[in-house]
């Protein structure tokens, strides 16, 4: 399908065609605070913002999650987020590596995958913490960086332009095409504006770190392992996991079991966990793979930068900034990459 | 079709417990299915509404309608298994990982290291290999305690000893006066110095608390062994056994999908890999 064009206006329309048989949340709220938000409040809607604060994955992976069933109940009805940046869906290969392949898939979020359809936006105006373009990422989604979405909204003056990028994507503007009509030259010129003032935009709040731009993060990582640095990098760190719990790839969880069902003597419990607490890597006997503040400062890196990459091919970091501005500690990755990168 | 939930244990019954040492006991089981294994694969222990955590079975692999578990007493799971009763059902996840490739053993001296509670998963390796010991060029144990009284499986020792094709040295780190020891004392890494191999024919295999599997490696490293001919059961704290949690991170691998069997060639260049 081409890119069509839905105006302003006609976009409550059209989701409330679809809120009949889906759950829609849509990102809202200010720049201090940006939740997924229920539909049914569209004056704080903001899809042109920057990504929401909580991570996409507690969609499709939720703490305090039961997984002692025998099968995942399928949920009534699918949910869909509205608003997902580029930088969420790049982290969601990582997630899809994780749970959907290796030795078996997670039924679990196997069953949140298939009953949530993503409605991604680009991102018109990147604040000071976004750096996905220096990290292999753009500020807007398309089917060329394999990222997986149902539908694409760029803003441009007076609408949107829609994209699809999946066949539920197709069938849902087939069934509303009311709303919608194909995007002009004009409209599409007015989107490569856009994202290239998105572009611009994110080279300038980062004009301190343009050195290490798209630069080879896998190697500083992993050539600087046993560097005495990273002592000196978390100096603030107050091990508070607010990286972890904000962080889109993140994907440690926990499995616990349940003792108010004394009956039921398989319930079990999952919730999110954090490498930066220090029963993380704990082993019997008191052991522990890291027990200093800075080997789990360091493997967080490691991680996202070398670990993940050799697995996957894909960096576990996609530059949406929400560890630096969740730090307590004003820890900043892009600063610690420089120093690792001129060290 | 929805994947069935991998997180879901087997339930087994508590038949027996066997008091090895003050702090070793071990566990015989008889779960509701068979839950074939190969020797170095490891299983999730549920105790219902309590916890989980992971052991190597210390049986042999030949038995799947029962299975034993060597537990040492080291935290507020394994004080519950601990206080397990015959009767008592628990919960088996698994097997999972990556055990040891007994077939690449043939025609080989086979080298075991043990230390501690680290003979659990070493004594299914050593009941593996005595029901084919001819095809193995010879097998020596060296296995060290702490003390005499630390030794598990104090009652299986005469047996093995008079196994043909079978070597074994013990150690102690200390013999206090009250007890009685007439083998070796000092830590396990010297009873290689009595064992005198063809390190081109030979496979090293690892097992034990960190701080041992740490020397032991480094010296038969030294000593010429070949990195992808020694073994190592690397120990994580492993909670889903599938390679999702994230928790048995060695290097870029995880313990529990890739292990918990590796040979030394996998993680020598990664750092700090002990625990």
């Amino acid at each position: 399908m081409k890119p069509q064009y839905i105006l302003k206006k006609d976009i409550n329309g059209f989701l409330d065609t679809l809120s009949v048989d889906n759950n829609i949340y849509c990102l809202s709220g200010d720049l201090s605070y940006k939740p997924y938000s229920k539909k049914e409040d569209p004056e704080t809607w903001d899809i042109g913002a920057i990504r929401a604060n909580p991570p996409l994955r507690m969609f499709l992976f939720t703490h305090n999650e039961e997984s002692g069933l025998s099968e995942p109940a399928s949920p009534k009805k699918t949910n869909i987020i509205f608003g997902v940046k580029s930088c969420d869906l790049n982290a969601l290969k990582i997630l899809d590596n994780v749970f959907l392949k290796g030795v078996v898939a997670d039924p679990f979020y196997e069953r949140n995958r298939k009953n949530t359809l993503l409605f991604a936006s680009d991102c018109p105006n990147p604040q000071e913490t976004c750096f996905c373009s220096f990290i292999g990422g753009k500020p807007y989604p398309e089917k060329e960086q394999n990222q997986d979405y149902d539908l694409n909204f760029s803003s441009i003056t007076g609408g949107y332009i829609v994209e699809t990028g999946s066949q539920a994507g197709e069938d849902i503007m087939g069934q509303a095409f009311a709303f919608f009509k194909e995007a002009s030259s004009e409209q599409l010129a007015a989107r490569e504006a856009m994202r290239a003032g998105a572009f611009a935009k994110l080279d300038a709040v980062n004009s301190s770190y343009a050195k290490i731009k798209n630069a080879d993060f896998h190697a500083f990582a992993k050539t600087k392992f046993l560097s005495e640095n990273w002592k000196e990098y978390c100096k603030t760190c107050v091990q508070c996991t607010g990286c972890n719990n904000s962080c889109p790839s993140c994907y440690c969880f926990y499995l616990s079991e349940q003792s108010k069902n004394s009956g039921k003597i398989f319930e079990k419990l999952r919730f999110w966990d954090a490498c930066h607490y220090t029963t993380h890597g704990k082993v019997a006997g008191g052991g522990n793979s890291r027990p200093k503040v800075f080997e789990r400062f360091r493997n967080r890196y490691q991680c996202k930068l070398n670990y993940r990459k050799e697995n996957f091919g894909l960096y576990g970091c996609t530059g949406c900034g929400r560890c630096i501005s969740v730090c307590p500690g004003k820890i900043d990755i892009r600063e610690v990459i420089t120093k690792l990168s001129a060290q | 079709m929805m994947t069935p939930n991998p997180y879901l244990p087997i339930e087994a019954k508590v038949e027996k417990l066997i008091d090895e040492t003050s702090l070793i006991k071990t566990v015989c089981l008889k779960p509701v299915q068979p839950i074939p294994f190969s020797t170095g694969q490891f299983i999730i222990f549920n105790v219902p509404g309590a916890g989980e955590s992971a052991f190597t079975p210390s049986s042999s692999p030949s038995v799947t309608d029962r299975m034993e578990v060597t537990i040492m007493k080291v935290g507020i799971n394994t004080q519950k298994i601990h206080d397990l009763r015959p009767g008592d059902t628990v919960g088996i996840r698994g097997p999972y990982g990556k055990g040891y490739p007994v077939e690449k053993f043939y025609g080989k001296e086979v080298l075991i290291l043990g230390g501690g509670v680290g003979m659990a998963p070493l004594r299914s390796l050593l009941l593996t290999l005595i029901g084919q010991i001819n095809k193995f060029k010879r097998v020596v144990l060296c296995y060290g305690s702490k003390t005499p009284d630390d030794v598990v499986y104090k009652y299986l020792f005469p047996e093995w000893k008079k196994i043909k094709g079978l070597e074994i040295f013990r150690s102690v780190d200390k013999c206090p006066e009250s007890a009685r020891w007439d083998e070796t004392v000092g830590l396990v890494t010297c009873l290689l110095d009595k064992v005198s191999a063809d390190k081109n024919n030979s496979a090293v295999i690892v097992c034990g608390p960190p701080i041992m599997m740490k020397f032991a490696t480094l010296k038969v490293y030294q000593q010429g062994y070949k990195p992808e001919n020694i073994y190592l059961s690397m120990e994580r704290n492993m909670s889903c056994g599938l390679g999702k949690c994230g928790h048995c991170g060695v290097g870029p691998h995880y313990c529990c999908k890739d292990g918990p069997v590796f040979t030394y060639e996998q993680l020598k260049d990664e750092p700090e890999i002990w625990a």
